[in-house]
């Protein structure tokens, strides 16, 4: 308050400092004349006697009086040219330099220069300083010296790294805080190091925290020292200046880092730290100024799928051993960390580093690979938690308990060191060669275009990163001056630079002298590889000849070096990873080349038909074809288009396709976990990978099966001791399987556990179903998709919990799709998922009934058959009929959609008639339904139904016939 | 009540320019020259803090500081010692004499009025 108070004063009185500065600036001219004309007196003393150190020194601080002055009264140019003859004279004063008549001369001029200045100032001109001699002063001088801005009084430290608000350990102080964050105050943790001393010469620390106080929202005090008792002593043994508490306080507040250090005289008795509200293993990750957000993103796209190949792979590993598994979990390791150190995420390259040593081991054979599948999965696991949390903008800084075993295993065995520096260095000959293509494609853009100057700027970086880690010094701290001089060159050339970089680089490679020797004598690498690596430079630089004397335009010379870039590029790759990978990976929508191929063909078909029917317009026009044939090529040219336009559309979806590979692929580790945990034997096959699945399908798909799986392994696969009791082999099985079953994609899910006890079931569900009679109601299995049902007596940490099946039913259904579930108790379940194929194009029965058509989807048809009406069995008012050894009910469809579910149908007096039936699959099994008249089989673009009739359950979908006619299709499940 | 802030500087255009914004600012401020008068003025007026120039003749400031660090009656007040950049010798001096916060110059009088406020309130 009282600080305001003295602001709102200062205001209010200006006219009356005005006059007041006035007379003192007047003042500080008649000083300065003083001053100046004492010091040209000085000088003549001093020349006459040079070795008076006094008199120098006392013309030193004459001169610098003048310059302080002149600045804290704002003429900054006096003070400038002032600060220019003040540096020499400081010189002079330290014997550095020796007054001589020249010089003297010129002190003398510029002397009176800085008078004439002041006397313009004084008579209200401007002051303008005297070029001539100020460079004449610097001539003097030996070394440069750019005068100083006015300098902050202290610096404020570099920010450092925020810490987590997880670390307050009280929930309601946390809590406030992130209330308060919310409200965009920030979080800050500030700890003060005052000392006795400061004390004791009377700066009382109070001050600054009353300051603070006044500026923050909330306020928590806590003394990290002293965690239990107070450091504070009894009266009599209280000493008064003595410091005995240095508080750290949590603050909300609206200041920012820099006006918080504004509050104290001395920024080095705070440390002051940004409090995030991320987990407590995180920090904000803040992209280096040379970063590219881009670049960050697809690394977090790229990595997670990555990840899951190698994922894969571990398993693999595990069962076989093999080397092509290895090679693939290596490739992931490597580029992670090659991402990861070019975007600046340290601590990820370190750990993908310590991993990617291990893998070294094994790939080589040093490390056995008993008991490292763990290690590796949790590893991947760290990975993949990082790609999450920087997903979410945090960058996780505790490292796992992994990583000790990492390090572990990388020191284990240290004959092998050598082995690792060969790869190292291969490695770095690898960086380099890849960081060379950048710069040298970049290079030509980078004169004028931000973003390839950028790209150039953080190869720059890249290399002496990699340099450093080499301790190749000389090429980490070329390119590092290098990467200052691009940086601070705003615009303009950096070509020459870059060409010096890359001219060093090549030349300490050719030479064989540095790396290479130094690396040899090491017996780090071997004769031949160095030669390789020469080779490979040498062509390199080969090309650049050859490019340079072909190619003078510069255009042609960017593209030839775009050219180059890719070959190189691709040259690497393949020399790097020799072998195939063990997994094929999806990284985005990729499409088969060979299904673009085929719809290009097929366009072209489709154009040749059109034309058909110019030439028979023509035809008909003139009449020269009879009515009969011309009615024929009409018809010919139709199917023609049918077939076309139905390949087209397979075509186009099948471009959404995605093999379901992908999608399976998550479940070896899934199983396998639970296996261990639950010490469980589960063999996991996998059937019909290669199957195709919707993109988007696979998305909606992959919680559903995660919770189908783990269903199975945890509650319907019984313990090894369990099974080989009830007579069945020790270790259970789980099968996965993709397959086609009419349009639609059949997901199954069969395990050959214990099954789902009906009994239990029955119990739980029978008083919420009156409606399921016994336990072996065929409805009973479908109570599972409820939410709220599980015959888990108590919920695991993986499922019975009575949440998910529910879960499952809605993904399912939201794809179009039905799901059925088959389980004997004791001998396991099978689930299996039903999503149709294509959300188009159906086959589909097209049947009347009463006056109106329908459609029925030929999947769900078993068969269709013509019956005589006596052989139909009418019960009361049901009606039932043999069908092939099974005794099936039937309904009438005409009864059905009247909302009748009895009826006798077709009356029975026409004991010979012939009635059509239709015998349908469904969930709870097979029915027959009779209906007035088949009329064909045909193929129908099937849209949803409309929402006006989303209540109509009993359609799964709506078709338009050609006459316009509105066709509804039938769900055989809601029927009943 | 308004503090009290003692500014020591040869240089009389400086020393008035530094008081008057220090008045400006709510402080009451007393004069002095050079070390010697700082002394003499010292036993008569409570004084909250003093800002010195260091180079000063008679009694220079690094002379001044050791003197009032030596009086109890006056070793309790903080001193900020004017210095000029890269003058890491007085600076040093200061410190161990007792003087923790330092001005650079040239400095805007702001600034003076500001660490006035950091050190006494």
């Amino acid at each position: 308050m009282a600080n305001q108070k003295k602001k709102t004063e200062k205001k209010q009185l200006p006219a009356q400092n005005g006059k007041q500065i006035k007379s003192y600036r007047e003042q500080f001219c008649q000083e300065s004349f003083e001053i100046i004309e004492k010091v040209c007196d000085d000088i003549l003393k001093a020349e006459a006697d040079p070795d008076d150190a006094e008199i120098l020194n006392a013309i030193f601080r004459g001169v610098h009086t003048i310059k302080g002055s002149a600045g804290t009264f704002g003429l900054d140019s006096i003070s400038d040219f002032v600060h220019h003859l003040e540096s020499l004279l400081d010189e002079l004063r330290k014997g550095n330099q020796h007054l001589n008549p020249e010089m003297t001369d010129m002190i003398l001029a510029y002397m009176d220069h800085i008078s004439r200045m002041i006397k313009e100032y004084q008579s209200g001109k401007e002051a303008l300083p005297d070029a001539g001699l100020m460079s004449q002063v610097r001539l003097f001088r030996e070394s440069e010296e750019t005068f100083p801005e006015i300098p902050a009084e202290s610096p404020v430290p570099e920010k450092p790294f925020p810490i987590s608000l997880e670390e307050i350990s009280d929930a309601d102080i946390q809590e406030a805080f992130r209330a308060d964050a919310q409200k965009d105050y920030l979080l800050f943790r500030i700890c003060l190091h005052y000392t006795s001393e400061h004390l004791e010469n009377g700066y009382d620390p109070l001050v600054f925290l009353r300051n603070l106080h006044s500026a923050c929202h909330h306020w928590h005090p806590y003394y990290p020292d002293y965690p239990e008792t107070s450091p504070v002593p009894f009266i009599a043994d209280f000493n008064p200046l003595r410091l005995f508490l240095n508080p750290c306080i949590y603050v909300s507040t609206r200041l920012t880092y820099e006006e918080i250090f504004d509050l104290t005289f001395d920024p080095s008795l705070l440390s002051v730290q940004e409090i995030h509200t991320g987990p407590a293993d995180c920090r904000p990750f803040v992209l280096p100024d040379s970063g590219d957000p881009e670049s960050l993103r697809e690394f977090i796209l790229g990595s997670s799928e990555m990840l899951e190949s190698a994922e894969r792979a571990v398993i693999e590993y595990e069962k076989e051993a093999s080397q092509a598994a290895i090679n693939e979990i290596f490739r992931v390791a490597h580029n992670i960390k090659g991402d990861a150190d070019f975007i600046g995420l340290q601590q990820l390259t370190q750990f993908a580093h310590a991993l990617e040593s291990l893998l070294e081991k094994l790939r080589s054979g040093s490390v056995s690979p008993d008991k490292t599948a763990d290690i590796l999965l949790s590893s991947v696991d760290f990975l993949r938690q990082n790609i999450r949390k920087l997903e979410q903008g945090f960058e996780i800084t505790v490292y796992p308990p992994v990583y000790e075993k990492l390090k572990e295993y990388q020191k284990a065995v240290p004959e092998k060191k050598c082995e690792t520096d060969k790869e190292l260095h291969k490695i770095f000959s690898e960086q380099l060669r890849q960081y060379q293509v950048i710069i040298r494609s970049h290079m030509e853009a980078a004169a004028g275009d931000e973003k390839a100057r950028r790209t150039v700027f953080r190869a720059l970086q890249g290399i002496s990163n990699a340099a450093r880690v080499m301790k190749s010094e000389e090429i980490g701290s070329l390119s590092d001056k290098t990467a200052a001089d691009v940086s601070a060159q705003e615009s303009g050339d950096i070509r020459p630079l870059l060409t010096e970089l890359l001219d060093y680089i090549l030349r300490i490679s050719f030479s064989k002298k540095r790396i290479g020797e130094i690396l040899l004598e090491g017996g780090k690498i071997s004769e031949a590889d160095l030669h390789e690596s020469l080779l490979l430079q040498q062509q390199i630089r080969g090309k650049d000849e050859l490019d340079e004397s072909i190619d003078s335009t510069p255009l042609p010379k960017a593209a030839a070096d775009q050219d180059r870039a890719q070959e190189d590029f691709m040259e690497t790759m393949r020399r790097m990873h020799p072998e195939e990978p063990a997994v094929q990976e999806v990284r985005t929508m990729r499409v088969d080349e060979q299904k673009i191929g085929q719809l290009t063909n097929l366009t072209g078909e489709l154009l040749i038909a059109r034309n058909a029917y110019d030439y028979l317009l023509d035809e008909l026009r003139n009449s020269r074809i009879g009515g009969r044939d011309m009615q024929k090529l009409f018809k010919e040219n139709l199917h023609l288009f049918t077939r076309l336009t139905n390949d087209i559309h397979y075509g186009v979806m099948a471009l959404r396709m995605v093999p379901v590979s992908g999608l399976f692929r998550k479940f070896s580790r899934i199983v396998r976990d639970i296996s261990r945990r639950q010490d469980k034997k589960i063999d996991l096959s996998l059937e019909g990978e290669e199957v195709e699945i919707d993109k988007k399908a696979a998305e909606v798909l992959t919680d559903p099966l995660v919770h189908l799986v783990r269903n199975a392994c945890d509650h319907g696969i019984e313990k090894s001791a369990e099974r080989m009791r009830l007579g069945k082999s020790g270790k259970g099985s789980l099968l996965l399987k993709a397959s086609h079953e009419a349009s639609n994609l059949c997901i199954c899910i069969r395990d050959d556990g214990s099954g789902i006890d009906r009994l239990k079931l029955y119990e739980k569900v029978k008083n919420r179903f009156p409606e399921i009679s016994s336990p072996d109601d065929p409805g009973l299995l479908d109570t599972i998709f409820l939410p709220g049902i599980s015959t888990r007596e108590e919920a695991g940490s993986l499922s019975g919990r009575g949440v998910g099946m529910d879960v499952v039913k809605t993904a399912v259904q939201s794809l179009g799709g039905t799901v059925q579930v088959r389980s004997e108790t004791g001998n396991g379940t099978e689930i299996r998922l039903y999503i149709p194929m294509t959300m188009g194009i159906d086959e589909v029965l097209l049947i009347e009934s009463g006056v109106s058509r329908y459609a029925l989807s030929l999947s769900c048809i078993v068969e269709t058959l013509k019956i005589r009406n006596r052989d139909i069995k009418r019960m009361v008012d049901r009606m039932l009929f043999h069908y092939r050894g099974e005794v099936l009910w039937l309904y009438s469809l005409e009864d059905l959609l009247q909302g009748h579910k009895s009826g006798k149908g077709p009356s029975g007096n026409e004991k010979d008639k012939e009635i059509s039936v239709i015998i349908l699959q469904t969930a709870r099994g097979k029915f027959g339904l009779t209906v007035h008249r088949f009329i064909r089989n045909m193929e129908m673009a099937i849209r949803p139904v409309p929402r006006q009739l989303a209540g109509l359950d009993i359609a799964s979908g709506v078709s338009i016939m050609g006459d316009g006619r509105i066709i509804l299709v039938l769900n055989p499940e809601k029927l009943l | 009540m308004p503090k009290t802030v003692m500014v020591v500087e040869d240089v009389k255009s400086m020393r008035g320019l530094v008081s008057m914004t220090l008045n400006t600012a709510g402080y009451m401020v007393i004069e002095a020259a050079d070390g010697k008068e700082a002394m003499k003025k010292l036993s008569e007026n409570k004084v909250h803090m003093i800002i010195s120039d260091v180079n000063m003749p008679n009694m220079n400031g690094i002379e001044f500081l050791t003197g009032i660090k030596k009086d109890y009656r006056y070793k309790y007040i903080p001193v900020v010692i004017l210095t000029t950049q890269g003058d890491e010798e007085s600076k040093g001096l200061g410190r161990m004499a007792g003087a923790k916060a330092w001005v650079v110059k040239p400095f805007k009088p702001e600034t003076i009025v500001k660490i006035v406020k950091k050190i006494i309130g």
